[in-house]
């Protein structure tokens, strides 16, 4: 548990800056709600077995409270952005609040719609009602529930269903320094029976500062429906990101949700699925790549709960220099849950004598009519592999960036948007000195 | 000229070749052959630099250097190539890729520019055409999903556009069928040429009936029994390798 003044302290943060957080009296008492109820036990540390590896002492340095507006017109010079997505509508945010500077006027009419519909109601009842996934631990939402007491500008999303799947593209620049406050991204999405949605999301900063992030997903996906979620978080390396994730899932739906990880000096994910409707299905592919001293951590929980459901989860990570990752999947199969499908592949690859790596595949089973398959390792670059390159006349750091690159096309190869399977790639690449685009296959 | 001399080695403290002694000239393609176990692939491995395979004693010259004190890419480089018996998949990374690395990294150490992409297809494409390859195998990772004879067609295909000085091919015709070893071996043929010295390493005559050796070597007990020529390696095949191993006992 964190110390007793830095919890005093983030109370006090928010008091005084509350008439920043809504203008409705009554999302201010929801939100003091929602952080006594994330601070009532202290924030996690080391010490819970949930965050072993999450980096989390920094936050003694850290402001809570959310960046005030306009801060720092400048700051928006060191935002570079990478090239839009074609299809996609792009939304900007920095530091947690909507960028009109840096999105079109069609983005902006969208965002228009969602602002409207408030600060106040953050998460739709239904939503709310879905999104409860039992037997977790409340320490690893808490979090997303700070996300909820500070968050300034939420962006709401009701998604109906129509011919065409809906394509969002949303980008959170952190800008100010973590010491002078933070972002709060926040998105709840509710999507209709039937509806298709693809929505990318970037995490990164402008400039070089220490900035800290707290972002927080809903999705509460109806009957049928379909999302493909894609996240790539690729702050500076001083910076601190915490993320937390809850999906609910009705009867046929489906979720694919991508990831990779590669900056922040602590990255911190929490995820958490519901298979509440009969045949839902949920495949989520992450990947960390970390060095220096960097630590990535995540947490992914899926809840089966209902019949037929079925899970895939593949995870690839790569530790270098001193860095640290850490992947725990916890797979729940309720009684209620007959006919569950579940696999998980699990593997993390060291890079060096000083680096560590944890991968907890954890399985609970409570029916006999279930087909779960699991495998996790941990090792070094494969020798037969390594040879072979060699003896093809590549020196050994091309062949070593080679292997790295291959281990992690599991999961990058699977990001079904070209240009931002490119542009994983790229930041791949540029963790991976010594190797060009034209390796990948 | 690759020159071996009294080779001593062992895999994991266990001796396998004991005194290995072999001559052979360039421009000529060499067929070793002998039981399981005799140490015909440690010899392939210690030639191209395997970690793990120790030489305790004996020297292998080549081309005048000091084989052994090079590192595996540096064999390479300098023009070495091992065909595997068991050829590595490596899903992710492009075998087009590959190829083109490893050609210009030989091309480099032989002071010469790296070939420019278009210079690069064609060679390659030329290449296939011998090899019957599809085209979509280059966009491919390497020897992903592949079957073991396209596996083996894949080693050719590498060894005919690096075009080494010397060949090591260590099992290539195992797992083929025959119309796939004719294509093997229409590949090595292609390869043979006065300035180039293949070594073939196969457990069965059927691949030389394709690739006309001009010497048979036996190697048995980590060690070469016997040399001669062709019609050695038909003896074998009709009396096995018992009568070798208790003369040479």
């Amino acid at each position: 548990m964190h110390s007793q003044p830095l919890t005093e302290r983030i109370y006090a943060e928010f008091d005084a800056t509350a008439a920043n957080y809504a203008a409705a009296p009554a999302s201010l008492s929801q939100r003091r709600a929602a952080l006594a109820n994330a601070l009532s036990s202290g924030l996690p540390n080391a010490r819970d077995e949930g965050f072993r590896y999450s980096q989390l002492r920094s936050l003694e340095t850290l402001k809570f409270s959310a960046v005030a507006a306009n801060a720092d017109a400048t700051r928006l010079a060191d935002v570079v952005l990478p090239p839009p997505l074609p299809g996609f509508t792009r939304l900007v945010y920095v530091d947690g609040r909507l960028c009109s500077a840096l999105c079109a006027s069609d983005a902006l009419a969208l965002a228009a719609e969602t602002q409207s519909q408030g600060a106040t109601s953050q998460t739709s009842p239904a939503a709310t009602a879905a999104v409860k996934p039992s037997g977790n631990s409340p320490a690893a939402r808490r979090f997303g529930l700070i996300n909820a007491a500070f968050s300034v500008e939420p962006l709401r999303l009701n998604i109906a269903a129509t011919l065409a799947a809906t394509q969002l593209e949303l980008i959170f620049v952190a800008a100010t320094d973590g010491k002078a406050g933070a972002s709060y991204p926040r998105i709840c999405v509710q999507m209709a029976a039937g509806s298709n949605v693809k929505i990318v999301e970037r995490h990164l900063d402008a400039g070089t500062l220490a900035t800290f992030t707290n972002a927080y997903l809903e999705l509460a996906l109806g009957a049928g429906a379909r999302c493909s979620h894609y996240r790539i978080q690729s702050h500076e390396r001083k910076s601190i990101h915490l993320e937390t994730i809850q999906a609910a899932l009705n009867a046929d739906a489906r979720l694919d949700m991508h990831s990779l990880h590669v900056g922040a000096a602590s990255s911190r994910s929490t995820v958490e699925v519901r298979l509440g409707g009969e045949a839902a299905s949920v495949a989520v592919y992450a990947a960390q790549v970390a060095d220096g001293s960097q630590v990535q951590d995540a947490q992914v929980t899926v809840e089966h709960a209902a019949r037929a459901v079925s899970s895939v989860e593949i995870y690839r990570g790569i530790a270098s220099g001193r860095a640290r990752i850490a992947f725990n999947g916890q797979m729940h199969v309720g009684a209620s849950a007959p006919g569950t499908s579940t696999q998980q592949s699990l593997r993390g690859l060291l890079s060096g004598p000083d680096t560590e790596c944890d991968i907890r595949p954890q399985l609970e089973i409570y029916t006999d009519d279930v087909r779960a398959s699991h495998g996790a390792t941990v090792g070094k670059l494969d020798d037969n592999m390594m040879f072979y390159l060699l003896s093809r006349g590549l020196d050994s750091a091309t062949a070593q960036s080679l292997l790295k690159w291959a281990f992690m096309a599991d999961v990058i190869n699977r990001i079904d948007i070209a240009p931002l399977r490119r542009d994983a790639q790229h930041l791949l690449l540029g963790q991976v000195p010594g190797l060009s685009g034209e390796a990948l296959a | 000229m690759l020159k071996i001399d009294n080779l001593q080695a062992s895999v994991g403290g266990r001796k396998v070749l004991d005194g290995l002694t072999l001559n052979v000239p360039s421009g000529e393609v060499h067929a070793i052959m002998g039981p399981n176990g005799s140490g015909k692939s440690t010899l392939s491995f210690v030639l191209a630099g395997r970690p793990g395979y120790e030489v305790t004693g004996g020297s292998v010259t080549w081309q005048g250097r000091d084989l052994l004190t090079l590192a595996p890419e540096e064999r390479a480089r300098a023009g070495l190539f091992l065909g595997f018996q068991y050829p590595v998949e490596i899903p992710g990374v492009n075998n087009v890729y590959l190829l083109k690395a490893a050609l210009n990294a030989a091309r480099r150490e032989g002071g010469l520019q790296e070939v420019d992409a278009f210079e690069f297809l064609a060679l390659v494409r030329e290449k296939m055409k011998i090899m019957q390859m599809d085209e979509s195998f280059l966009s491919r990772g390497v020897n992903e999903g592949f079957s073991g004879g396209e596996k083996k067609r894949n080693e050719v295909l590498q060894m005919l556009v690096l075009e080494p000085k010397l060949a090591l091919l260590d099992e290539t015709d195992s797992g083929l069928d025959i119309d796939a070893l004719k294509i093997v071996a229409q590949g090595v043929n292609n390869l043979r040429g006065p300035d180039r010295t293949i070594v073939l390493i196969t457990h069965y005559q059927r691949l030389l009936a394709h690739i006309v050796p001009d010497r048979v070597h036996v190697l048995a007990r980590g060690r070469i029994v016997r040399s001669g020529d062709r019609s050695l390696a038909l003896e074998l095949e009709a009396r096995g390798y018992d009568w070798l191993l208790s003369s040479a006992a």
